[in-house]
């Protein structure tokens, strides 16, 4: 026997085998395609499937993280680099609330206590 | 076609009739499940009717329906596994090797066996080839294509397939005879 005629041989043999089993479910298929009923539309509706372009998205996804960590990473220097440029010896101590402060830092605190409250 | 191009409702149904059962077996193969194969199935016609306008060349309408059906099961059984990150293709390249080709025949060794059971025992990458080469009638390219696999993948699937049918054949024959020696006695 050739491989073709092998190739035939098993198909007609599962044919044979399968023979019963048989796709039935055409009726569904047009429900959701052509849906005449309102609630076979709100199914169809509800059901229909729509793709996202993974590759987009995941790269924009991570434009927008690298951006994040960026503007945090900056901002967290900036902080460093001012601490670092007035020496301990120039700053100075304040007191609010029972609490002290290196004057900076509060007055910057405060300054964002009134932004917020601003907006 | 063209009905379907239209969105006409006969055209799909047309097209059910006409392809619903190959796809149906087919999908059941694949799956080894009647209801998870008619859900493939039903899946493969909707996406078709959807997306028919994608079709370039409809006198590949079959070809490119057994693609969606075939992407349909891979969805259905797919676990995740760790060859998904490290590639075995080499280990079926050397099985390749060792193993008969994939143009030799498989009926030398089959008897009066349920071929379908046999089928339905054989790990998913082997039987998706062995189902679209015997039962769909695909060659090695066709098969290749279908699978997005190279060519030597495919050739090696159905040689390690056919080889592992072959021993459950071997084994149901084995086991009808020692059942029917046990009934005559």
């Amino acid at each position: 026997m050739r491989p073709e005629e092998e190739q035939q041989f098993i198909r007609d043999r599962l044919d044979e085998e399968l023979g019963d089993l048989r796709f039935l479910r055409s009726a569904e298929v047009l429900d959701r395609t052509h849906p005449r009923s309102l609630p076979a539309k709100l199914r169809a509706l509800w059901n229909y499937e729509f793709e996202l372009p993974l590759l987009p998205i995941g790269a924009s996804f991570a434009v927008l993280l690298a951006i994040l960590f960026v503007a945090q990473l900056q901002e967290n220097t900036d902080n460093r680099q001012r601490a670092a440029v007035m020496p301990r010896a120039e700053r100075q101590l304040v007191e609010a609330g029972g609490n002290t402060y290196w004057k900076d830092e509060y007055e910057k605190a405060v300054r964002g206590v009134e932004a917020q409250d601003q907006s | 076609m063209q009905g379907l191009r239209d969105k006409d409702e006969a055209a799909l149904r047309a097209l059910m009739e006409r392809y619903g059962n190959v796809l149906m077996r087919t999908a059941y193969l694949l799956v080894k499940d009647k209801q998870t194969a008619e859900e493939a199935v039903m899946d493969t016609f909707i996406q078709a009717y959807r997306k028919i306008g994608q079709l370039q060349h409809p006198d590949r309408l079959e070809s490119w329906l057994l693609r969606i059906a075939v992407n349909q099961c891979r969805m259905r059984t797919r676990t995740w596994s760790w060859s998904r990150i490290l590639p075995l293709a080499h280990v079926e390249r050397m099985v390749e090797e060792e193993e008969p080709g994939p143009e030799e025949l498989l009926i030398g060794t089959w008897r009066n066996e349920k071929l379908s059971e046999a089928l339905l025992e054989l790990d998913y990458k082997y039987r998706e080839a062995i189902v679209l080469f015997y039962y769909n009638g695909l060659n090695v390219a066709e098969i290749a294509a279908q699978t997005s696999s190279n060519e030597n993948t495919v050739k090696a699937r159905l040689a390690r397939g056919r080889a592992q049918l072959k021993l459950m054949l071997e084994r149901q024959e084995e086991a009808n005879e020692t059942g029917g020696r046990a009934t005559v006695h």
